[in-house]
């Protein structure tokens, strides 16, 4: 086991090498002349040339890169590399900050956003496909997946906004103030206010996510049923929600584990088009508005968190599967 | 008095009629054999009146169980009779079992289903069951999952499931098919002492007369949907009295008695050695249970020759070592040590670029695998099966290749029209037609079959020996036939390589070793063969005499 998890680690950190690496160059050919995004809009030639020289932008790449992995740029004399302690990614242009504090300070947003989403979007997937297998060919069957297929296809910023239309706009004609309309309130300071906030994003990231997911369960209850195992169950006696809510649910939530990391993952890395509808500052934000602005550190740190949530997400799932099936490990 | 008694029953799945009308009853104390080949009705009777089959089955008739009427019983009431009353032990211990839940909680939901125990006592009843189906250090291994168990133990644990509640009814459907013979002896004798001391009424359900004789008081032997015939289990031997009895009995010779080997066969025409297998060892990585070393050790030290025109047979239980002896020999896996050559040309040694299989040297050495269902591509047609080893080893053209696949198909005993089929299509016996087939294609020099017939109806098991016969007289046939039944083991081969934990403990004649096995083990083996009421009740005076 514990061999298992060091070559995970080391897979892992050498995964997000890659990424950085990658992103590196990505950003160098992205943004052709980056100290010039960066001068202010009349800047003269020699100002934009001094930029250009301070950010060592004039150095061949394999410079460039080994200067950004090991060293970081200087910033009142303190390097902020990967190779210092705390480890930095670098130094936003715009924002005068390193990128590491940068993420962490949005982190927290991101974070309640997704878990929040995931939890509910998987307990209401699991409800309603466990519920439509069951009752599988009937009109509620039919009623699930329609609606499930109507979240699936409308996209989040429609839905988002038909849902601050409807449950805060409309409520507030009528005096009912259940839900802001954007804002973010950390946990620690008010958890009521925290959820009363994170309501409505939840909302949007949830309903397109069930779409997905209801149909996972449910195809995958109905393979689970037909097994040799539920019929051993029903032979025993046991009741028939034990089989359906132990027995098959625990056989079917394999694939549903290994998606709802997945899409997890994605959403961790930023939910773009919901944090920006409902106003919440994000990674997501902070990711689009660092590469409209050509602010490349923080591209690169971005897309490294990214990875990192899907290498953890994946681990996670991994962990899991090992815990739900301890036989398998051998 | 019967305690449970079905009464033209009838199943039918949309339009589809599958049993037509069936009608027997279980007495406590008494074992009722159903047999029959798969489709034959005997599996979807029983669910049909325990209410175990999916709802778009409709089930008529009657089916009562201590005088209650079981059709049309809410679907609560028949819940609480199934377990309770009525215990189930399925064929394949393995799927039948959920991988993800630990044995011990699977034997503690049979309670839990219907009584209200404390923790505490759930689980020493759950200790008491897994001790009295004969599980050792059962504190140790109630936790362990399904996958952790061998399958002997895995189906002692369904019997545990199945008696938590002492149910006056049991029906086990196969429940030793799946099974080493050693191991099905074990099993049938659990569920003859359970039955014996809780004066259990017992529904056996299997195809194989020579298993069901070891148990039966009264046998109802079922085909196409109908009970042909319904008699006490003494005289179905004796005295059947339709003919697809007789076939039955015929075929259940071939698992259950093992006279033809008694009787000195002409001694077969070995030529040359073709095969010889030469000191090899195999282990592979991996905890072993005996020690916790992390290799295992899986083959020490075998020998043995092969000659041309021999059928070699290779028997030992689960886990003997015999399919890793069989991959060896095909060339798929390679020795740690020794050597396996074909007419003196060595082509499986260890060490760094070990399988010295080149592509002529593979076309002579084909395989038959044991599930037909699983090793021919399900989206490809016969035709393009059998056509693809000319397609490779021949320069044959389309025509040539099409005649030759036509004689081959001739040549299995299969209709021409089969060629057009997908494998789906095609019955089990018809499959491993079509794998035997493709193994002859290139008349290879030897064939290797593992378990050939394992898979099969105990019918269809005589059919495709009775080929594999055909087939020697009609072209020089050399096989490796791994199995772990003697019976069709002592009907076909030559010679017998008896394998037990990687060792191979006793080869020689097959008329010598059945007739005077030296080694222990194989005695225990050839006294595991299902069928000594069989035996006793078919061994006529002349056949005795024949053995002088």
């Amino acid at each position: 086991m514990i061999r298992h998890v060091g070559g995970l680690v080391f897979r892992a950190l050498s995964t997000l090498l890659i990424v950085l690496v990658i992103a590196f160059f990505i950003t160098r050919i992205a943004y052709r002349n980056p100290a010039a995004m960066l001068a202010p809009r009349n800047a003269s030639q020699q100002a934009i040339d001094a930029i250009a020289h301070a950010l060592r932008l004039n150095e061949p790449w394999y410079l460039q890169l080994w200067y950004y992995l090991y060293r970081g740029p200087d910033i009142q004399g303190a390097p902020m590399g990967l190779a210092h302690w705390p480890p930095g990614l670098g130094y936003s242009f715009r924002k005068q900050t390193a990128v590491t504090d940068l993420i962490l300070s949005k982190v927290s947003v991101t974070l309640s956003l997704a878990l929040g989403a995931v939890v509910i979007w998987m307990a209401l997937s699991i409800i309603l496909g466990v519920i439509a297998a069951r009752r599988q060919g009937s009109w509620i069957d039919s009623l699930i997946s329609g609606v499930a297929y109507v979240g699936l296809s409308v996209p989040t910023f429609l839905s988002g906004i038909l849902i601050s239309y409807f449950l805060f706009f409309q409520l507030s004609n009528y005096g009912i103030f259940w839900f802001p309309s954007s804002g973010y309130v950390p946990l620690t300071q008010n958890p009521l206010e925290w959820a009363r906030h994170l309501a409505l994003p939840w909302l949007t990231l949830a309903l397109a996510e069930i779409g997905i997911f209801q149909r996972v369960v449910r195809a995958s209850m109905l393979e689970v049923l037909s097994e040799d195992y539920i019929r051993t169950a029903r032979a025993k006696g046991l009741p028939e929600w034990r089989i359906y809510y132990d027995h098959a649910l625990k056989a079917a939530l394999n694939p549903v584990i290994t998606l709802g990391g997945l899409e997890l993952a994605v959403i961790m890395g930023g939910a773009i088009v919901t944090e920006t509808i409902f106003g919440l500052d994000g990674v997501g934000r902070l990711a689009i508005n660092s590469a409209l602005e050509g602010d490349f550190p923080v591209v690169i740190g971005t897309t490294i968190f990214a990875a990192a949530c899907f290498v953890l997400c994946t681990f996670a799932v991994d962990i899991i599967a090992r815990w739900r099936d301890p036989s398998s490990v051998s | 008095m019967s305690i449970f008694s079905v009464a033209d029953l009838r199943v039918a799945f949309g339009s589809r009629e599958i049993v037509h009308g069936v009608s027997f009853a279980a007495e406590p104390g008494k074992t009722l054999a159903i047999v029959g080949e798969s489709g034959s009705g005997k599996t979807a009777s029983l669910l049909g009146a325990t209410g175990l089959l999916p709802p778009s089955a409709r089930v008529r008739g009657s089916v009562l169980h201590k005088g209650r009427e079981l059709l049309g019983l809410p679907a609560r009431d028949l819940r609480l009779r199934r377990g309770a009353e009525i215990g189930f032990i399925f064929q394949d211990p393995l799927s039948n079992l959920h991988p993800l839940k630990t044995v011990g909680d699977q034997i503690g939901e049979a309670i839990t289903a219907h009584r209200r125990v404390s923790r505490r006592e759930l689980r020493e009843r759950v200790l008491a069951l897994l001790a009295d189906v004969g599980i050792h250090n059962p504190l140790a291994r109630m936790d362990d999952y399904p996958r952790q168990f061998s399958g002997g133990m895995r189906q002692r644990a369904m019997i545990a499931a199945a008696i938590a509640l002492n149910p006056g009814v049991i029906i086990a459907d196969e429940p030793t098919t799946a099974l080493d013979v050693t191991v099905q002896a074990q099993i049938l004798d659990l569920l003859k002492r359970i039955q014996q001391e809780h004066g259990t009424a017992m529904i056996f359900v299997s195809h194989d007369l020579a298993v069901v004789s070891d148990v039966a008081d009264n046998v109802a032997v079922m085909r196409g949907g109908h009970v042909v015939e319904q008699a006490p289990a003494d005289l179905i031997y004796q005295a059947p009295r339709q003919s697809y009895t007789k076939e039955l009995l015929g075929s259940a010779r071939l698992g259950a008695l093992i006279p033809r080997a008694w009787v000195s066969r002409p001694a077969p025409q070995a030529g040359p050695p073709l095969l010889s297998i030469d000191g090899v060892w195999r282990s592979f990585a991996g905890r072993s249970r005996a020690d916790g070393s992390l290799v295992k050790p899986v083959l020490n030290d075998i020998s043995f020759d092969i000659r041309e025109n021999q059928i070699v047979g290779l028997v030992g239980e689960s886990g003997s070592g015999k399919s890793t002896i069989g991959r060896l020999v095909a060339g798929l896996d390679q020795p740690d040590e020794g050597s396996i050559s074909l007419r003196d040309r060595a082509y499986s040694r260890p060490g760094p670029g070990g399988v010295a299989i080149d592509r002529q040297l593979r076309s002579q050495i084909q395989m038959v695998f044991q599930d037909p269902y699983a090793s021919l591509n399900p989206r490809r047609r016969i035709r393009s099966i059998l056509a693809e080893p000319y397609i490779i080893g021949t320069g044959l053209d389309a025509v040539a290749i099409r005649r030759r696949v036509e004689e081959l198909v001739r040549d299995v005993e299969l209709p021409g029209d089969v060629l057009d089929r997908f494998p789906a299509q095609l019955s089990g016996g018809q499959r491993q037609r079509i794998a035997i087939a493709r193994a002859i294609a290139l008349e290879p020099s030897l064939i290797v079959a593992d378990e050939p017939v394992s898979a099969l109806d105990i019918t269809t098991q005589a059919r495709i020996i009775a080929l594999l016969q055909a087939l020697r007289r009609r072209r020089a046939l050399s096989l490796l036939f791994i199995s772990h039944d003697l019976g069709v083991v002592s009907e076909l081969c030559d010679r017998v390589v008896v394998l037990e934990k990687g060792v191979v403990v006793e080869a020689g004649e097959t008329a010598r070793v059945f007739a005077a096995p030296r080694h222990p083990y194989t005695r225990r083996l050839i006294d595991a063969i299902p069928g000594k009421a069989l035996r006793r009740s078919v061994e006529t005076p002349e056949r005795i005499a024949a053995h002088g």
